[in-house]
């Protein structure tokens, strides 16, 4: 089952993985799911690679929290038999917000969250509390973080990772002596001190657990690990261990980050390798494995691309990625684009540079992306200013439409057809509904 | 979908998945052709189960005698056709031994009266008995209403096929009102063109009654003895169906299958054909890559494959890789086989796990015209046979036509 046998036993430790996030920059991608329930790489959710990481550690029962549109996520994971985490002391649980005798709000913060949820946590006796976030692209066996966690005799060991120093900025950043004992933390610091990161995985003693939750969430309604529980677990002395991973990583939160590491994916040496990886999914979630083989008709020209089952390819394809059952007609085009589940990319239209969300509809002779000024996003200009165009969920463009870089059409957004049917470069068409 | 009109009466179904047939070679070595892999990750028997969860029939009994294990594999409880549940069910039922009975099934007919327990327990009053080994989408409702508007004891399905398949089939007539009037089995010249599918549904209490004077036979099958004793002396009608339909008994059946599939004959998707993800390879794969040097035309390509050569007119199963130079043209490739660069396999069926070493060269265009199949030459169409596991050494070559025995070492140039 595992590429590398876990070398503890893995039954004493519990996972809990943060779910619930929004991830409001991947913008209309996050309109109906929570981040972690975004596609990626044609067939998976970005979930499924915390989740697989769960499974190929030989982790047997995980608590995963939700609060964001947790509707795609509980589909997805079911009842966690796609990783094989079934059976009579083995489960992967749904874990939403609750009310309960002193606390009836929703989740405030990372360490509110699982506050909320210790009744869960102590309920099986765990030894090690593993906690972890469902928003990252990477390959990590925690059988080797857990078990440096024990020999260490930590109370808490945290993940870490370098970056570039001007990148440290947007994370928890952690100071470390020779030995790896964490002698500073600081959250999201203006002038970091250190390019050594959090991962935001981190092993807890459950004893230790507790009692810094009770204290800093219970007594003083704090809420969050990184800005409150590990600055005071310094104060208090605790003994916090940093543990250093050099493999891939990648938060996929930003449009940019999302599409250059789907892009990343179809290089020849590609540093995520979803076979190597062992990388799972739920084949059962809305009919996906049903879907009968890539049908690629005589017409057709790929290269370089990655394609789920039950495509029809009778175009041309070029370095995408696309999802199962998109058609791409004879005579279209696609090139740079990642195309989800259920697009449709008619006769004459050409796709460039884009994100197409499930179920949108390109008609005949259309121009997405490849066109147009550069100018960033006006309404979103933090979010779309590398040239993509982004598609929501359902959106349709009637014949001989035209959508210009950084361009954003809304979920369910249907453009007029006429000569009205022009999205100029950095325009958004459509409000948020909900 | 068209809704049901009318409640149907209590319904099991028996799928006849047991047998091996000399004529599918290598390929029925290791399972029974009802579990023969088909279009990419799917299997033969998906086409009848799916059939059946299609038609709201919840208790399906699959007999299954020869190397059943794929089969139990495939199957499992029924999961993947929603036969799990209160009132609902499949089971793949062996051959056992009993106070009294204690042999192996003695034809397809003995297989379903040692199972009669099946379906009375179930307290149905009809019973649909088919064959695992077909291809076709066909509505079984629509077929048991007929059965009921007819008030027949048996209805058998037919298709209209031309006399050149009659040493293949039963061929039946039926008259103005769609009663079956006579039946011949495997006949040298049939009295009409409609042959019959292995479809029936039948009432249960005729049918054990037949089946009880089948028993003193050494063997009974239902075209050959139990069809023939119902006409005379009970109703029998006739259901012609034109949709497609193809089997898969001999090499070029199902290679000629598995090219109307992709000529679109054969429409999995619109027929709404389930299979069980974890058996085929499917669930542990990642989605299928295209090589930026590859081309790939008129194919249909599973998860996991790896494509760097070119393939056209194929099928590939999960898993299956095509190496830079490679070509792989009018062929069928079963899970995870693997072509190295620069070899050519040319109009051929591969099993699962075989090895196409470097610059190999696997069939090609027929050498024969329409010459007879014979035991080591299976396919009159000159298509070239692998068995699970076969490796073929670099720079070899196999020609048209030739079989090769599972687990071989080829090493010929």
């Amino acid at each position: 089952m595992s590429a590398i046998a876990p070398t503890i036993d893995m039954r004493r430790t519990l996972a809990i993985l943060m779910a619930g996030g929004e991830g409001s920059r991947l913008n209309v991608l996050v309109h109906r799911r929570a981040k972690p329930a975004v596609s990626f790489g044609a067939i998976y959710r970005i979930i499924d690679f915390a989740l697989s990481n769960v499974m190929n550690s030989g982790l047997e029962r995980i608590g995963i929290l939700t609060q964001y549109m947790p509707y795609s996520l509980a589909d997805h994971i079911g009842i966690g038999e796609s990783w094989g985490i079934l059976g009579r002391s083995r489960e992967a649980r749904i874990l939403p917000p609750h009310t309960g005798t002193r606390a009836a709000d929703w989740y405030r913060g990372t360490a509110d969250a699982v506050f909320r949820n210790m009744d869960y946590v102590n309920r099986y006796h765990p030894a090690s509390v593993l906690i972890l976030s469902g928003d990252h692209v990477y390959n990590m066996n925690y059988a080797r973080m857990v078990g440096e966690h024990l020999n260490t005799g930590a109370d808490v060991t945290i993940a870490v990772r370098e970056v570039p120093i001007e990148e440290a900025p947007n994370f928890g950043t952690v100071l470390t002596d020779a030995t790896g004992r964490i002698t500073g933390f600081e959250e999201k610091p203006e002038k970091p001190r250190s390019n050594l990161i959090s991962m935001g995985i981190y092993v807890f003693r459950r004893s230790v657990l507790t009692e810094e939750l009770q204290e800093v969430v219970g007594q003083q309604g704090l809420t969050d690990f990184g800005k409150h529980v590990f600055p005071q677990m310094l104060a208090r002395e605790r003994h916090m261990q940093a543990f250093r991973f050099t493999g891939y990583w990648q938060d996929v939160g930003t449009i940019r980050a999302y599409y250059d590491a789907q892009m990343e994916l179809l290089q020849p040496n590609s540093p995520i390798d979803l076979a190597e990886w062992q990388v799972r999914t739920n084949w059962n979630e809305a009919r996906t494995g049903d879907r009968p083989p890539a049908h690629f008709a005589p017409t057709a020209r790929a290269g370089n691309a990655i394609v789920g089952n039950g495509a029809v390819i009778g175009g041309e394809v070029h370095q995408s990625i696309l999802s199962p059952g998109v058609v791409v007609e004879p005579g279209a085009i696609v090139e740079r684009s990642i195309l989800m589940h259920d697009v449709r990319v008619a006769s004459g239209a050409r796709v460039r540079d884009a994100i197409l969300d499930k179920e949108v509809s390109v008609e005949s002779d259309c121009q997405v992306g490849g066109v147009g000024e550069s100018v960033r996003n006006v309404r979103y200009p933090s979010h779309l200013d590398t040239g993509l165009v982004l598609i929501g969920k359902g959106a349709s463009l009637p014949p001989g439409s035209i959508v210009e870089r950084n361009a954003i059409l809304f979920p369910g957004v249907t453009l007029p057809r006429g000569d009205r049917s022009h999205v100029w470069a950095g325009e958004t068409i459509g409000d948020i509904d909900h | 979908m068209v809704e049901s009109k009318v409640i149907l009466p209590k319904a099991v179904a028996m799928v006849l998945a047991g047998g091996r047939v000399g004529e599918l070679s290598v390929l029925t070595l290791v399972r029974p052709k009802s579990a023969m892999p088909f279009g990419g990750h799917f299997r033969i028997i998906d086409f009848a189960l799916s059939n059946l969860m299609h038609a709201g029939i919840n208790h399906v009994g699959i007999l299954s005698q020869y190397r059943p294990q794929s089969l139990i594999d495939h199957v499992r409880v029924g999961e993947s056709w929603d036969f799990v549940g209160l009132e609902r069910g499949a089971k793949i039922l062996p051959p056992f031994r009993g106070a009294e009975a204690s042999d192996w099934y003695r034809g397809n007919a003995d297989a379903v009266y040692r199972n009669l327990n099946y379906i009375t327990d179930h307290g149905a009053e009809i019973v649909v008995i088919l064959s695992g080994d077909h291809v076709y989408r066909m509505d079984l409702r629509e077929v048991i209403r007929f059965h009921l508007d007819h008030e027949a004891d048996l209805t058998i399905a037919f298709k209209r096929m031309g006399p050149h398949t009659s040493l293949r089939f039963g061929y039946g007539t039926i008259d103005d009102d769609g009663r079956v009037t006579g039946y011949e089995e495997k006949p040298a010249v049939p009295r009409s063109d409609l042959a019959s599918l292995t479809i029936y549904v039948a009432k249960v209490q005729p049918l054990i009654k037949v089946l009880e004077q089948c028993i003193g036979l050494d063997s009974y099958e239902f075209g050959r003895d139990v069809v023939p004793r119902m006409i005379s002396g009970h109703k029998v009608f006739g259901y012609v169906f034109d949709g497609y339909w193809a089997y898969a008994r001999t090499i070029d059946a199902y290679y000629q299958a598995t090219q109307d599939l992709i000529l679109g004959r054969i429409d999995l998707d619109a027929w709404q054909i389930r299979t069980n993800l974890m058996d085929s390879g499917v669930a542990t794969s990642s989605p299928a890559r295209i090589d930026a040097k590859a081309e790939v035309r008129n194919s249909l390509i599973s998860p996991g494959c790896r494509i760097e050569g070119t393939v056209r007119g194929s099928v590939l199963s999960p898993g299956v890789t095509v190496e830079r130079g490679a070509i792989v043209e009018g062929s069928v490739i079963f899970q995870r086989s693997h072509i190295e660069a620069g070899a050519h396999v040319e109009r051929a069926i591969l099993d699962k796990d075989v090895l196409v070493g470097r610059d190999s060269r696997v069939g090609g265009a027929a050498l024969v015209g329409d010459e007879p199949a014979d035991d080591r030459h299976p396919s009159a169409l000159g298509i070239t046979v692998i068995g699970k596991r076969a490796r073929l050494g670099p720079r070899t070559e196999l020609p048209p036509g030739e079989v090769l025995q599972p687990h071989t070492n080829w090493n010929q140039t």
